[in-house]
């Protein structure tokens, strides 16, 4: 891509307004450009004053965006320092703590990148901004609007899905568009939901499966944004409408929008895993948890669909457990529950 | 002016959108879309703002604005998000807000 970072930022906006239709396009790849490598600028500088060595322990370091754009904001905390006067800082923070320790000590994974990345996490992004994200480098939270949707902190499966995004980045790479994209979202509601179980020391049968539970305010009807054991019934609300995830392919939802309806689709896999998990029974991060991990960490790829993760999963859990085992088993018919046969 | 935004991404997946008709708002509001509009000059501005870099759960933008028999449509990635657009943004997502409730 042809960029002018030599050009100020003001005559860029100039360009982008009065320029030819080449000169526009120009200014406006190097404005967005330069917008999001300005926040990264300072973040490097931070990362190669502290170095970035893997180092097998937790680093998180949480900074505050001021309810601006601008990542990854004002350091506010890192590894080790008091606790702060802002619940949201200590949530990022200890979600974040809870989600290393889960992939450090049940799947034995140092970190994002498996080389001790540090974990940043950006929170007050935004004007009532109602989502969380992974950028390809960092968690962010917004505050929500406080109408529809808390904080996004408030939740402990957010931060482990927007952090196994990171590991999905690293792994499977799984394409954010369509089934594979679909799985991506998957994976994250599957650890995310994980997390949480993990931090309360919940069997399968016990946990609500409920992914965002905390996030709506008290003005909609509804127990979270995705239920993992029964998709489609996480909320039904005059102002949000119904939950409109499918949990079986017979329901599969063909759509351009949300990437090719990403985090509606999910349902799918999401009920596969749940159906896995209390067929199994125990905590589910000890053999379905473990599965799912190997499958993302080894075996995925970036193309791969709904029935490449099945057969995956299923010759995972043979390797792990033996062929014919009770848990290969428990794969194919989480698997065949959701219409998809091995 | 008619004025067409819809969000659409993120986390929850929940979109939001509005119709607007500059006619039919009161002045304040109407001058203040307009200007809005006008600041980042937007029938002269590219139809789609994409972004490759990596990530999850961004929101996906579209703006659509009919005046004085131009139509256009823009298509905005949220992490190729100008700066200048960010005003235009917020405000019609507040909009869309005080339709939805």
């Amino acid at each position: 891509m042809d960029v002018c970072f030599i050009v100020p930022p003001h005559m860029l906006k100039e360009i982008a307004r009065r320029g030819s239709a080449q000169q526009k396009q120009c200014a406006w790849e190097s404005l967005t450009l330069s917008e999001q490598m300005r926040g990264q600028r300072l973040s490097l500088s931070v990362i190669s004053a502290i170095g970035s060595t893997a180092t097998g322990t937790r680093r998180r370091t949480i900074y505050d965006a001021g309810n601006g754009y601008t990542l990854p904001g004002r350091l506010v905390k890192s590894e080790g320092s008091a606790k702060s006067r802002d619940k949201t800082v200590n949530e990022a923070y200890a979600g974040a703590g809870v989600t290393y320790d889960l992939f450090k000590k049940v799947f034995g994974r140092n970190s994002i990148d498996d080389r001790g990345m540090r974990l940043d996490s950006t929170v007050h992004y935004g004007k009532d901004y109602d989502n969380a994200f992974w950028n390809g480098q960092q968690m962010v939270y917004g505050d929500g609007d406080g109408e529809l949707f808390n904080r996004f902190t408030i939740a402990i499966d957010v931060i482990g899905h927007e952090l196994t995004h990171g590991v999905t980045q690293y792994e499977a790479g799984l394409e954010y568009q369509g089934q594979s994209g679909a799985l991506n979202e998957s994976m994250s509601d599957v650890f995310g939901s994980l997390v949480k179980q993990y931090r309360r020391h919940q069997e399968a049968r016990d946990a609500d499966w409920i992914v965002g539970k905390g996030l709506f305010t008290k003005n909609i009807n509804g127990r979270g944004l995705r239920s993992m054991k029964e998709p489609g019934s996480a909320y039904d609300d005059p102002i949000l409408g119904r939950d409109p995830q499918p949990g079986h392919m017979k329901d599969y939802i063909k759509t351009t929008e949300d990437n090719g309806g990403v985090h509606i689709n999910s349902g799918i896999p999401n009920r596969a895993f749940y159906e896995t998990a209390v067929r199994l029974g125990g905590h589910a991060w000890v053999k379905a948890g473990q599965i799912w991990y190997v499958a993302l960490r080894d075996r995925l790829r970036p193309e791969s669909d709904f029935n490449n993760a099945a057969g995956l999963t299923a010759a995972v859990a043979g390797e792990l457990y033996g062929s014919g085992s009770l848990e290969e088993k428990a794969v194919k018919e989480g698997w065949a529950e959701v219409g998809i046969g091995i | 002016m008619k004025i067409f935004f819809k969000r659409t991404g993120g986390f929850a997946a929940i979109s939001l959108s509005v119709t607007l008709d500059t006619d039919e708002l009161t002045a304040e509001v109407s001058g203040r879309l307009n200007n809005l509009i006008n600041a980042v000059s937007f029938f002269d501005q590219p139809d789609s703002l994409r972004s490759s870099i990596p990530g999850a759960d961004r929101f996906h933008y579209e703006i659509k604005a009919e005046a004085e028999g131009r139509i256009k449509t823009i298509e905005i990635d949220e992490s190729a998000v100008p700066d200048i657009f960010r005003p235009l943004l917020d405000h019609l997502i507040e909009l869309a807000r005080m339709k939805k409730k």
